[in-house]
């Protein structure tokens, strides 16, 4: 029943975002500003939506992707929409802490007017995440939200792609978030831990190099 | 009256010191001759006895240390003691103390008897203490007796030295995960609390594992098994994704070149890095510490004024400015706004996740930037700061053969300074690990012994073990706790064994 509730409310609520812009006195006249504008609104809804379901509403978060959608965690591509759906069973609770959220209005060159109207967005999302009972992780999620051709709402959004990467806390800088699963296991998992830390060491020098 | 004190042989755990996490609640090698604690002689005092009333007396009943044999009139204490040999169990040294309110001990006196209570506890403990740890009791049970507070219970199970093994809380009424911090210090090795509303808790296993650090089983559950499963498990981390390798050059070479003209400030250049109609976005993390240095402060304080965050009031307030729109308003801000005079940057160790769809590709950057401003005739000092960036980029074709690729939306985040721009990636060995941490572990009964990794082990402890093993011919794991008694002296262990030799259950021993 709860489920229900969720995906009732994500199309509501950007239906809402909607009437809510239409609602308002358009300050801005150029064009470009009222896209600009309302497609910050829709991330922000976005944002609100997303997070709530994947912190509290797991099982929901299929609906944000379909079977084109790219998801990619940590440089790991999540292929299909089932392996999308097993991924995010598999991710352990969640609680996303949401700090930055920036959103720009992606063009499509020689697209038709409803097209300039409701664009392609791309989102930037900058936080911590806690999984379980873990030390928080730093996260970056980068978004490219298009809309739902299958849909009949005009807001009705999904995920075309979903970058997500594990940050660095800076007061985390001295350990690597690993250590703490090594400290559960046995005796050698010290002895692995201190190897990792140079693996990890050359491995990061060597990613530089390579991109040099 | 017999007192509770020196000659019964209880081992005595140091008063002020935790016991250490390997020691047995197992009472068979604590007969130790220690010096013992004589046990004060409160004065007698007169319990009232209206039905119900269970009211603490301030100040009489002390929990610092000291034995309480006393305090209790003789009909209550033979009343206990009667009560408790009906629930005796001898083979399994088991105490069975469930549902007291219905025992007719109690009810045919009008005695209600409280667990939540410290009168109540304090005199049970007492009569436990004096019988049954002399008996080698090992188990408690306290199911449905309206439990809603160890607090009291546990602490007169610890001060009167009762030390077991399992204790069964099942289907009383404990709700709070705190509640579960009162069982610390009787360092359990089996406790069942289902039936309780904390059993229902979303953090009651993990917290039971963590707080309970001598806990083996729970609710008849080996905590090995649920450790593993409890710590969350994340998908291994890898390195930069890249779908296309092609792609992926082009694209290094393309960032190298931007990241260069920006340090080297060649507006002109970047221009051509851009699409006509480009659009630049940058957001500062609100959760930075800004830099002491007044004119870097400066800096910071407006860029978080100015920044796209949409979380903020500010940043909402006005998007359309936030956005900056065409590649002349996009260098012009990166140049006057971001990166202004005298500042300059040194980009470095950046990471690249990068998704292709057809022609476009998205480019996600983390990296490095070493913010510089030189000493200035105005006597203000030199300044550098490291900080961390990720630039989003969504990136087209380009005719022009120089840059290869033009930036289409460009957003880019800064914030503080951390060990690495990104979470390295997880190393094959841990990715093992993780992999045979959920493989199942074999379940333990509660009779069977603590399973001693004799590898882990080093050589002169191996030998220790052998030596009393083949003076006792005890099994390895119960050598390995009369070892930890005797702090490894293996003729203490030795002269303890020959002493209880005769109290020493039979599967003790090999063979």
């Amino acid at each position: 029943q709860q489920s229900k509730q969720a995906t009732r409310t994500r199309t509501i609520v950007m239906s809402a975002a909607a009437a809510a812009l239409a609602g308002i006195k358009v300050k801005v006249a150029d064009p470009r500003d009222q896209i600009v504008q309302r497609v910050a609104l829709s991330a922000e809804t976005f944002r609100d939506l997303f997070y709530m379901t994947l912190d509290q509403y797991r099982d929901e978060v299929r609906h944000f992707f379909k079977e084109t959608s790219a998801v990619v965690w940590n440089g790991a591509r999540v292929a299909s929409f089932q392996n999308i759906q097993k991924f995010f069973k598999a991710l352990p609770a969640t609680k996303h802490d949401v700090v930055v959220i920036d959103a720009q209005p992606i063009a499509v060159p020689n697209g038709n007017a409803q097209q300039e109207q409701q664009p392609a967005i791309l989102v930037s999302v900058s936080g911590t995440v806690k999984y379980g009972t873990r030390k928080p992780d730093g996260f970056h999620h980068t978004f490219v939200l298009e809309r739902d051709p299958q849909s009949n709402d005009i807001n009705a959004y999904y995920i075309a792609s979903g970058v997500f990467r594990s940050t660095t806390l800076p007061h985390f800088a001295k350990k690597h978030h690993h250590h703490s699963n090594n400290n559960s296991s046995s005796s050698s998992g010290g002895h692995g831990g201190g190897h990792h830390h140079n693996h990890n060491n050359s491995g990061g020098k060597h990613h530089s190099r390579r991109n040099r | 009256m017999p007192k509770g004190g020196k000659a019964n042989g209880r081992w005595k755990q140091g008063r002020g010191a935790a016991p250490a996490p390997w020691q047995r609640t197992d009472n068979r090698f604590a007969a130790l001759p220690q010096t013992t604690q004589q046990g004060h002689q409160p004065s007698k005092r007169k319990h009232t006895k209206k039905g119900g009333d269970r009211q603490q007396r301030g100040g009489n009943q002390h929990q610092n240390g000291g034995k309480r044999g006393g305090g209790m009139d003789p009909t209550t204490k033979s009343l206990l003691k009667l009560f408790l040999s009906t629930r005796w169990d001898k083979t399994a040294r088991l105490l069975d103390l469930s549902q007291l309110k219905s025992a007719e001990a109690f009810t045919g006196i009008g005695w209600v008897p409280d667990l939540n209570t410290l009168s109540f506890c304090t005199k049970l403990c007492s009569v436990i203490s004096e019988i049954y740890v002399p008996l080698h009791v090992q188990s408690l049970s306290f199911s449905d007796n309206g439990i809603s507070t160890l607090l009291h219970l546990s602490k007169c199970l610890s001060s009167s030295d009762i030390s077991i093994a399992n204790l069964c809380l099942s289907n009383n009424k404990l709700s709070m995960l705190s509640e579960l911090d009162n069982l610390k210090d009787l360092r359990l090795r089996e406790v069942m609390l289902t039936g309780n509303p904390v059993a229902t808790h979303v953090q009651y296993k993990q917290y039971s594992i963590k707080k309970l650090s001598s806990l083996e089983l729970l609710d008849g559950d080996p905590i090995m098994g649920l450790r593993a499963t409890l710590m969350p498990r994340l998908p291994p981390v890898v390195g930069g994704h890249c779908d296309d390798t092609n792609k992926l050059d082009m694209l290094g070479k393309f960032t190298q070149k931007f990241l260069a003209a920006v340090d080297q400030r060649q507006q002109e250049s970047l221009l051509d890095a851009y699409d006509k109609n480009a659009l630049f976005s940058f957001t500062v993390d609100t959760k930075m510490t800004l830099p002491n240095v007044p004119r870097a402060n400066q800096l910071f304080s407006n860029l978080l004024r100015v920044s796209h965050n949409l979380q903020t009031a500010q940043g909402k307030a006005r998007p359309t400015q936030g956005v900056r729109q065409g590649r002349l308003k996009t260098v012009e801000a990166m140049f006057r706004v971001v990166w202004p005079d005298p500042f300059t940057t040194t980009h470095s160790d950046f990471q690249v996740d990068l998704k292709s769809f057809g022609e476009t590709l998205i480019a996600t950057l983390h990296g490095k930037i070493l913010l510089k401003a030189p000493a200035t005739r105005n006597q203000q000092k030199a300044f550098q700061q490291t900080l961390c960036f990720d630039r989003t980029w969504i990136l087209g074709g380009s005719s022009n053969s120089d840059w290869g690729l033009l930036i289409k939306n460009d957003m880019l985040h800064i914030r503080q300074d951390a060990s690495h721009v990104m979470v390295p990636p997880t190393p094959p060995e841990v990715q093992q690990q993780q992999a045979t941490a959920t493989a199942p572990q074999p379940a333990s009964s509660s009779n069977s012994s603590p399973s001693v990794d004799l590898s882990s082990l080093g050589e002169e402890d191996r030998q220790r073990l052998q030596a009393v093993q083949q003076g006792t011919n005890l099994k390895m794991d119960r050598c390995f706790e009369l070892l930890k008694v005797t702090k490894g002296d293996v003729q203490a262990a030795l002269q303890e064994f020959n002493q209880k030799k005769a109290m020493i259950p039979k599967d003790y021993f090999v063979g």
